[in-house]
């Protein structure tokens, strides 16, 4: 524990959404990264001797440890069903949603930085997508009731069917984007980033979340097409209604014309 | 306010009890004190100039039973009524009033004025082209109702309005064609031109009640058009100003009149919501409260102040004279008019909150019982 972390710690950017959990070494430190979606990640980086480095401690013990001292700051900000903690090669790296560590000697504390922020970049990408998608699905019904109500109501919702289905495509666009990192093969020779981002990503089910996220974005854009479509068709027939009602009040006005000039000319001889 | 009805505007309950007093003043000083001290056969409204905000009346009332229709049908939807409910509903209450205005007509009016076309038998057929403007663009409604103004005129001219009218009187003969022609142009509240009034007052509601100053230029372009209509009357060709050499008329509705008298009504329909609809404005509270219970029971009071004045002038008539009429528009003076009047609206608003106190049977409960 001799390392200074301070390079890590210098990189700090915004305010932290708490303090050092208790327990740790003197030397970790914890600093904030901004993700997609002006989400950030508070990132608590806990440099820790190896075994072959330190004679006075097992990293096994120290490890168990801090295990627990981290999912329980993981767990305090989240669920702690989507807590995942990960020991690899000497190092450990804990995740949730708006939180990491990692912990392990420092040279290695870079490159399990590296595949965090990345691995949380894209996590978070795919859970606003997710988080879109479902808001959209609620509206669905909504939809659906303006396909079959009257004109006026369609005209209403006209302009939130076209926001709808814009915001569709957007999740569409984004989800598209997001495949090829999500759906990357393992990357050969492995190195201990590569592991950390691929357990990662196995772990927190990224790719099943990815494709059922997909699925749920083109029900929506189906159904906000087509939505779109129906309140498009309802603004023509009504434009076309209001020209056969316009023309219908003409006739009616010259029929009533006509009917008082003929009754005015019955008295005259 | 707390009583109100939810959808209930208090602008709307305050214009139409002003509306229902002012035409039972002019109701009282005209067929009480038309003529009296002269014979020169005029009524206030066309020989006295401060006697005209007293034309008012009768388009802000009709203007009104548009804007409640489109206020009906809104709470009628929001009550989850089917369309085919709403338009039963609409029919009933047509035929409602039109015969209810028939059997008024004879029981006040005396029979030989069954078919004089007074307001009643108008809103009642108002209420059934609302039935059908109703789906129809706004826009269509706003056409016909300018259509309505626009050809008018051409009607009066070519029927001979001014034969069919004696001593500010309508006179018409028991005739298919005048019964017909009396209806749509020379009756005293006739489809053409005052449909225009309950067509645009319902499709103009969501406009001007939708808590924006933004339409109030409307209502004083139409004051701005009677001005100049008026102004070059003289100059204008018969098939506009329908041969009347007076440019404001009442009877007929002149361009001008319909012009203005809309002007106004959007004005104050505008103001009044504006100063006494937020929900919480103490500036309106007592007067909505006066008002609220003789808007509710407007009909009724339509009906009682007819019966109030016309029925004892026609009972003395007869008693003194042997002739009914004899004593119409000389019976009094017309400062005791004004004076009847004024303590008649008192009565009334006492009378209305009393009937909505002890649920007392009106026009108004026959006619939802009825129609609804």
């Amino acid at each position: 524990m001799t390392s200074d972390p301070r390079p890590h710690a210098e990189r700090s950017h915004d305010s932290l959404s708490g303090a050092l959990p208790a327990g740790l070494p003197t030397a970790a430190a914890m600093h904030r990264r901004p993700l997609a979606g002006g989400e950030g990640l508070d990132l608590l980086v806990v440099p820790m001797e190896s075994p072959a480095a330190s004679a006075s401690m097992t990293i096994d013990v120290d490890a168990t440890a801090v295990t627990v001292i981290l999912r329980d700051w993981l767990t305090a900000a989240a669920d702690s069903r989507s807590a995942v903690v990960i020991p690899l090669y000497d190092c450990l790296v804990a995740w949730a949603p708006g939180r990491a560590a990692i912990g392990g000697p420092p040279d290695r504390l870079a490159a399990l930085e590296i595949a965090v922020v990345e691995f949380a970049t894209r996590e978070a990408e795919l859970r606003e997508a997710e988080r879109r998608a479902a808001v959209l699905l609620e509206a669905i019904d909504g939809d659906l009731a303006t396909d079959e109500s009257d004109d006026g109501r369609a005209r209403e919702h006209g302009p939130a069917l076209a926001s709808r289905y814009r915001e569709a495509v957007a999740i569409g666009r984004r989800l598209s984007l997001l495949a090829s990192a999500v759906h990357a093969p393992p990357v050969h020779p492995p190195t201990l980033a590569s592991q950390v981002g691929e357990r990662l990503r196995d772990r927190t089910r990224l790719v099943e979340r990815h494709e059922l996220a997909r699925e749920r974005g083109e029900l929506v854009e189906r159904v906000a097409e087509a939505s779109r479509q129906r309140a498009l068709e309802l603004s023509v027939a009504r434009q076309q209604m209001g020209l056969e009602w316009a023309i219908v009040v003409l006739l009616v006005v010259q029929t009533a014309i006509l009917v008082v000039d003929l009754l005015s000319r019955r008295g005259t001889p | 306010m707390s009583s109100r009805s939810p959808g209930r505007e208090a602008s709307i309950d305050v214009l139409r009890a002003a509306a229902i007093a002012l035409m039972v003043l002019v109701h009282f000083v005209e067929n009480l004190s038309g003529q009296y001290g002269g014979d020169d056969g005029t009524l206030p409204g066309v020989s006295r100039s401060w006697w005209l905000p007293m034309g008012l009346a009768a388009p802000v009332f009709t203007f009104l039973s548009g804007v409640s229709y489109r206020l009906l049908c809104a709470a009628h939807r929001r009550r989850g009524w089917t369309d085919t409910a709403l338009s039963k509903s609409t029919v009933r209450r047509g035929f409602f009033l039109i015969g209810l205005g028939f059997l008024f007509n004879v029981v006040v009016w005396l029979p030989e004025d069954v078919f004089n076309w007074d307001i009643l038998t108008f809103i009642g057929g108002g209420i059934l082209v609302m039935e059908v403007a109703r789906r129809m663009p706004d826009g269509v409604v706003f056409l016909a109702a300018a259509l309505v103004i626009a050809v008018a005129p051409a009607m009066r001219d070519a029927t001979g309005y001014a034969e069919y009218w004696v001593a500010g009187s309508y006179d018409y003969d028991f005739t298919l064609a005048d019964v017909a022609i009396g209806w749509l142009v020379t009756g005293y509240f006739p489809i053409f031109p005052w449909l225009a009034y309950p067509l645009i007052g319902f499709a103009a509601a969501p406009s001007l009640l939708s808590g924006s100053w933004r339409r109030l230029p409307i209502g004083i372009v139409l004051l701005a058009a009677s001005a100049m209509v008026t102004l070059g009357w003289s100059a204008l060709p018969a098939v506009v100003t329908g041969g009347a050499v007076t440019a404001w008329t009442m009877f007929p509705a002149s361009t001008a009149y319909v012009l203005g008298t809309l002007g106004a009504t959007w004005l104050a329909v505008t103001v009044m919501h504006q100063l006494l609809d937020d929900g919480d404005s103490p500036r309106g509270h007592w007067l909505v409260s006066w008002a609220t219970p003789l808007s509710r029971h407007s009909l009724s009071m339509y009906l009682l102040h007819h019966v109030a004045h016309i029925w004892p002038l026609w009972a003395y008539g007869l008693a003194t004279t042997g002739d009914a009429r004899s004593l119409w528009q000389k019976a009094i003076a017309p400062a005791a008019s004004v004076a009847l009047a004024a303590v008649f609206v008192v009565a009334a608003a006492e009378i209305c909150r009393a009937a909505d106190r002890w649920h007392i049977p009106t026009a108004e409960s026959f006619m939802r019982w009825l129609c609804d």
